[in-house]
């Protein structure tokens, strides 16, 4: 009030300036008839009933909750009047508002049960509908105290529809803002819009209405029913620098009109669109990445509330330690984890392993190793088995007598575990001494397993550090304070090489394998079953073919992200993975890939750590070119460099390791590339934008059909995928945007058929005032578009005078004819009496001939 | 489209925009169904408002009745719609000001026009100093119901209305006669007021030039010259010279003068100097309404710094004596000058 006051004062200190210095100025503007105030009222309050009993009405029918539809209309129209009658003056204004604000929190705990009751009973039909769209397998339940929903869902959407009617008084009658009525009618509405259910057409008709008067009324600024100006007061008066703007705040007649007509206008636009567009709009879209993962939240909260959202995390990189599920996303900080110097050609990628999980617990969803105590009670392991079964033991034999140095600096990694290649057989750490007791065995170990390649180490002069390294793995203690600094000594793995069995492996190790790494827990037994028969890898003999076959599989139809969405409360992660989610990053392919194998028989492992890749290598420092203190063996010179690669978490990555018999654990890949990996840097992001609409599946689990097969190139297909997806909008878009055209283009001729109808039909009449105005009109539209015409309401005597200027000299009527003419046209239009036969022929004999000449 | 609907495109393809990436990307049939509507309701929306708006009729009445300074002059705005289609933005764009004091700024009447309806707005000016008091109209603009379209329509309405001081009168002063008897006298325009034409006859060698009638020589094609019949009556003449340092007082003091005059049943004339065509016009007060008239000719010419009437009229009529000069806010006889 002080603010409407101060610029009251403002604008009159202005106006007095104003009388002062130009000695006119305009005061008070108002309309001759005074606009009724509670007219203004009814009109505001018949919009609130629209919207509120509209979006209330038509979520509660698409959930088909029982409600009393009269108390309802009664109810909310009371409802909505009172709300809106609190604008009729100041009293009602500020009075009222507090006199309802009372009786709604009276209600509220009065009725309390009622309503919440009837909240509960929307909220379990809710679930259910979630749940049966989503086909998710838990589904939540509310408590309903008083059962009778007929009665229950009444009471809380007479509570509701109160509360709306508040609101939705402030966005109408306060602001007439479209913004913001469409937020609050259009979000709840979304609860049954987003599983595609279409409530009935009447409701969603009123809330369209709704929607356009307050876009036209709030444009227009006549819905101002001034209620805290002073009484007198009919127009906004606002001052610019070189203009005043005086707006009529209140037209009843123009705000009753307006409703109506929007109601016809959203009745009929919704009639045809419903009824035109019906196969557009059935629901069954494709599917795109972004919907999956809004999905993905939807499901989320429909299973675990919306608690269930504040405990989903997204993870920096680095090891997870075997923990799977429960992180939505990984946001990696691309810090340095890890300094490595090695020698490379860059041509493979250098898996540096960290992490094996061996046994798969399914409550805590996490491959736990060996060193856990839950593992070791479950699986009731020996001493000798654990001692057998170190994760270090024993690799396949490649063949190959080339030994290579690695040193790692440990600048941010898990400092709990080493990181080491493949395949390593010294390391110089001393957590590996504490562990693995090298002192006492690592010398005879390495020569055991590799004794070729030892004799190589322990020969080579070149090897300028051989003494130390031989030191440190007789006296560890000298290097305990180098903890985070550590060489290893690897015979490099390729992912091509040829293998060799290993004749060095005990039998009861692989007893102990086919022991400990087949475990798979029960309850996944039907999902891996489904999934391997989905994708056919039960008659693969070859475990590397079911390896490579599995693989594949992946690549065709599941997706890499670095945002998979969190697994489902209730839900086994390895299970929603493969047979829902479909989508996902390195330890679901990795932990997944695991049990697979061994629900196939294969024995494998799950291991984390961080994988070198060509293109880290590439952006890597390089060192220097001697390779005589890196490489010991048979290598190519000319082809490889020492470099420093910085391996941040982003090149963390989880891996399987399969067991062959007879050769050893072999670690194999079965995440599929990233998409985002494919992305060149300079990829546009309209071609981001179209990547994000392309369709995944579609809705209800259809495999999608709209790929033309036999478009070769990429792009092609990828344009193919985008129109295809969103053929539901654009044809609906297309057909639309033609019809206004071909209205465009036949305006004027059905504007000349028309005309040529009504005139006929009058002069068949014996209408000859009528006729002979049609056309007259005809003669204006000519000249009008010629261009000859510019008025847009030209009297008789302006037209006769284009017409003598207009026609050609030859043809031209004479000015008699003319005058003539313009006094028939208006007898015709203002005399009241009718033309005779005669005279009308004439008339329009003259009237043609004129268009003839023109 | 005029340059204040484009804030409204903008954020009317804003709109579209995000409902559209919401349809891309939500998929949802009612998204859908609204982006149609988005797209439909433009069209519609300009299109009705350009038919309705060739049946708009935009009328400006003034007050019927004089208006003094301090007086409020109520205009009438009237706005009617014949048709079925409402246009609620009319937008009345109107100039008022004193021809006196004049100013810059544009005043804007927003009006709904209803269907079947003749809307009618008071418009009170507010009106402090004398002088005349012209209201103009030059367009009204028509803007559909999204605001994304004007439609202007041209307009020439000006209303000028004089704003006269109040009655006021001298006390026991009385006036002296003026009297012309030159040969060089000018004639007003209808050449009643001081020497009247007797007749109009053939041109003779010797006529002045600037007495031949030149309309009725080229109707009749020989050259027809005016001769005059020289008045000897004597009769009050004011002659208003108003400067811009006085100009409230002098139209104040002209108009005390003129309703003395009136009151003690005289007429008189008042010498109106036109600047334009550089004559004087005399013009004959016997009447109120005459003297509305003469106000309303001696507002229409402008106001000067200083002015020079006098010596004009001096030029012109040498011989002329006893005129009520009104000069530097003061009635002055012309002996007294």
């Amino acid at each position: 009030m002080k603010k409407e006051r101060r610029k009251k004062q403002k604008i009159d200190r202005k106006y007095l300036k104003e009388l002062e210095i130009y000695g006119a100025g305009l005061s008070d503007v108002r309309p001759l008839d005074q606009p009724g105030r509670f007219y203004l009222c009814f009109l505001r309050a018949i919009l609130i009933f629209l919207a509120v009993y509209g979006m209330l009405a038509a979520i509660v029918t698409s959930f088909a909750l029982p409600f009393s539809k009269p108390v309802m209309v009664l109810g909310i129209m009371v409802l909505a009047f009172i709300s809106a009658f609190l604008y009729y003056n100041k009293i009602t204004f500020y009075v009222g508002y507090l006199v309802v604000f009372a009786s709604f929190v009276f209600f509220s705990i009065y009725m309390y049960l009622y309503v919440n009751s009837g909240y509960q009973a929307f909220l379990n039909e809710v679930y259910n509908k979630y749940s049966d769209y989503f086909r998710l397998s838990t589904v939540r339940e509310a408590d309903e105290i008083i059962t009778d929903r007929y009665l229950t869902v009444t009471c809380a959407m007479l509570f509701m529809g109160w509360f709306f009617c508040i609101l939705l008084n402030i966005t109408i009658s306060g602001y007439m803002s479209l913004a913001l009525t469409f937020l609050v009618t259009f979000l709840p509405l979304q609860v049954a819009f987003y599983i595609d259910i279409i409530p009935p057409l009447h409701y969603l008709v009123m809330l369209i209405a709704v929607y356009i008067t307050v876009a036209v009324l709030g444009r227009s600024g006549h819905y101002t029913l001034p209620y805290r100006h002073d009484r007198e007061q009919h127009f906004e008066h606002r001052r610019r620098r070189k203009r005043q703007q005086y707006t009529y705040l209140a037209s009843s007649g123009g705000m009753l009109t307006i409703t109506v007509y929007s109601l016809i206008i959203s009745a009929l636009f919704m009639v045809v669109a419903s009824s035109v567009f019906a196969r557009d709009f059935d629901g069954r879209f494709v599917s795109n990445r972004v919907k999956d993962r809004t999905d993905e939240y939807v499901k989320t909260v429909m299973q675990g509330g919306l608690a269930s959202l504040l405990n989903r995390y997204s993870a920096t990189g680095g090891l997870a330690k075997g923990q799977l599920g429960g992180i939505g996303s990984v946001i990696p900080d691309y810090e340095p984890d890890l300094f490595v110097q090695f020698a490379t050609d860059g041509s493979d990628s250098v898996y540096l392993k960290a992490y094996t999980g061996v046994f798969y617990n399914d409550v805590y969803r996490r491959f736990q190793p060996y060193s856990d105590p839950d593992s070791v009670k479950q699986r009731m392991l020996s001493e000798e088995d654990l001692k057998l079964a170190d994760d270090s033991a024993p690799y396949v034999n490649t063949g190959s007598s080339e030994i290579r140095r690695m040193h790692i600096e440990n600048a941010d990694a898990d400092t709990e575990y080493d990181y080491s290649p493949y395949y390593t057989a010294y390391t110089t750490s001393v957590r590996s001494y504490d562990k693995k007791s090298y002192t006492e065995s690592g010398e005879a170990r390495f020569d055991e397993t590799y004794p070729d390649s030892f004799d190589l180490i322990k020969n080579a002069e070149r090897f300028e550090d051989e003494e130390r390294v031989l030191r440190k793995i007789s006296v560890p203690e000298l290097y305990t304070s180098e903890e985070d600094h550590y060489d290893v000594l690897y015979m490099p793995f390729s992912s091509n090489a040829e293998l060799y069995p290993n004749p060095s492996i005990p039998e009861e190790y692989e007893e102990l394998v086919s022991d400990v790494y087949l475990q798979v827990p029960e309850g996944l037994y039907e999902a891996l079953d489904s999934f391997i028969a989905e994708a056919d890898l039960a008659s693969i003999r070859d475990p590397l073919d079911v390896a490579y076959a599995l693989k594949e599989y992946f690549i065709d139809n599941f997706s890499y992200t670095m945002s998979p969405g969190m697994t489902p409360w209730g839900r086994d992660m390895i299970e929603y993975f493969l047979l829902e989610q479909r989508r996902g990053f390195c330890a679901h392919y990795a932990a997944s890939s695991t049990l697979i194998f061994r629900r196939l028989g294969i024995p494998a492992r799950y291991i984390e750590g961080y994988v070198i890749t060509p293109s880290d290598i590439a952006d890597s420092k390089a060192l220097s070119s001697d390779l005589s203190s890196w490489i010991y063996g048979e290598y190519n010179e000319g082809e490889a460099g020492v470099v420093e690669v910085e391996v941040t978490d982003g090149s963390a990555h989880a891996w399987t390791e399969i067991y062959l018999n007879g050769y050893g654990w072999i670690p194999f890949e079965t995440t599929p590339p990233s998409d985002e990996s494919l992305y060149d840097g300079r990829l546009s992001f309209l071609s981001r934008f179209f990547d994000l609409l392309q369709q995944t599946r579609r809705n209800g689990g259809e495999t999608d059909s709209g790929i033309t097969p036999d478009i070769a190139t990429p792009n092609a297909r990828s344009l193919s995928k985008t129109v295809s997806s969103l053929s539901f909008i654009l044809r609906p878009i297309g057909i639309t945007l033609g019809l206004m055209l071909l209205v465009i283009l036949l305006r004027r001729p059905a504007l000349a058929l028309y005309l040529l109808i009504r005139q006929s039909f009058y002069a068949a009449g014996g209408h000859y005032n009528e006729a002979l105005l049609v056309e007259y009109r005809k003669l204006i539209n000519l000249l009008k578009k010629k261009k000859l015409l510019t008025a847009d309401n030209p009297l008789p005597r302006d037209i006769e005078a284009v017409i003598q200027k207009a026609a050609s000299s030859d043809t031209a009527p004479d000015t008699s004819s003319l005058s003539g003419l313009t006094g028939t046209v208006n007898f015709c239009a203002y005399s009241g009496r009718e033309l005779d036969a005669v005279r009308y022929a004439s008339a329009l004999a003259l009237i043609r001939s004129i268009r003839k000449s023109i | 489209m005029k340059l204040r609907n484009l804030p409204y495109i903008i954020t009317y393809i804003l709109c579209l925009a995000v409902f559209f990436l919401g349809v891309l990307f939500y998929r949802q049939s009612l998204l859908s169904v609204l982006i149609i509507l988005f797209i439909v309701l433009p069209p519609v929306s300009i299109c009705l408002t350009g038919y309705a708006s060739r049946r708009l009729r935009v009328s400006f009445d003034p007050p019927r009745t004089s208006v003094t300074p301090g007086g409020i002059a109520r205009f009438s705005l009237s706005v009617d719609n014949p048709g079925f289609i409402p246009l609620l933005n009319v937008l009345v764009e109107l100039r008022y000001e004193n021809l006196y004091y004049p100013r810059e700024d544009i005043s804007e009447i927003v009006v709904p026009a209803e269907i079947r309806t003749k809307k009618q707005f008071s418009l009170p000016f507010e009106l402090t100093k004398a002088g005349m008091f012209s209201v103009s109209v030059r367009r009204i603009l028509v803007t559909d119901f999204l605001h994304l379209y004007t439609k202007e329509l041209k307009s020439d309405i000006t209303v000028l209305l004089p704003v006269i001081p109040d009655e006021q009168r001298f006390e026991d002063t009385s006036f002296p006669k003026a009297a012309v008897e030159s040969e060089d006298s000018e004639l007003s325009p209808d050449g009643e007021l001081i020497n009247e034409i007797k007749q109009l006859r053939e041109y003779r060698p010797g006529d002045r030039l600037k007495d031949i009638h030149w309309k009725q020589s080229a109707r009749s094609k020989d050259l027809m010259v005016k001769e005059y019949e020289t008045s000897s009556d004597l009769y009050f003449l004011i002659l208003p010279e108003l400067e811009r340092s006085t100009l409230d007082r002098g139209i104040n003091e002209f108009a005390k003068t003129a309703y003395t005059l009136l009151s003690m049943k005289e007429s008189f004339r008042v010498a109106i100097w036109h600047d334009n065509e550089n004559l004087f016009e005399f013009v004959k007060v016997s009447s109120r309404s005459d003297l509305d008239i003469a106000f309303y000719k001696l507002y229409l010419e402008p106001v000067y710094e200083t002015s020079g009437i006098y010596d004009k009229f001096n030029a012109l009529y040498p011989e002329m004596y006893g005129v009520l000069r009104i000069s530097g806010g003061k009635l002055l006889l012309t002996e007294e000058a």
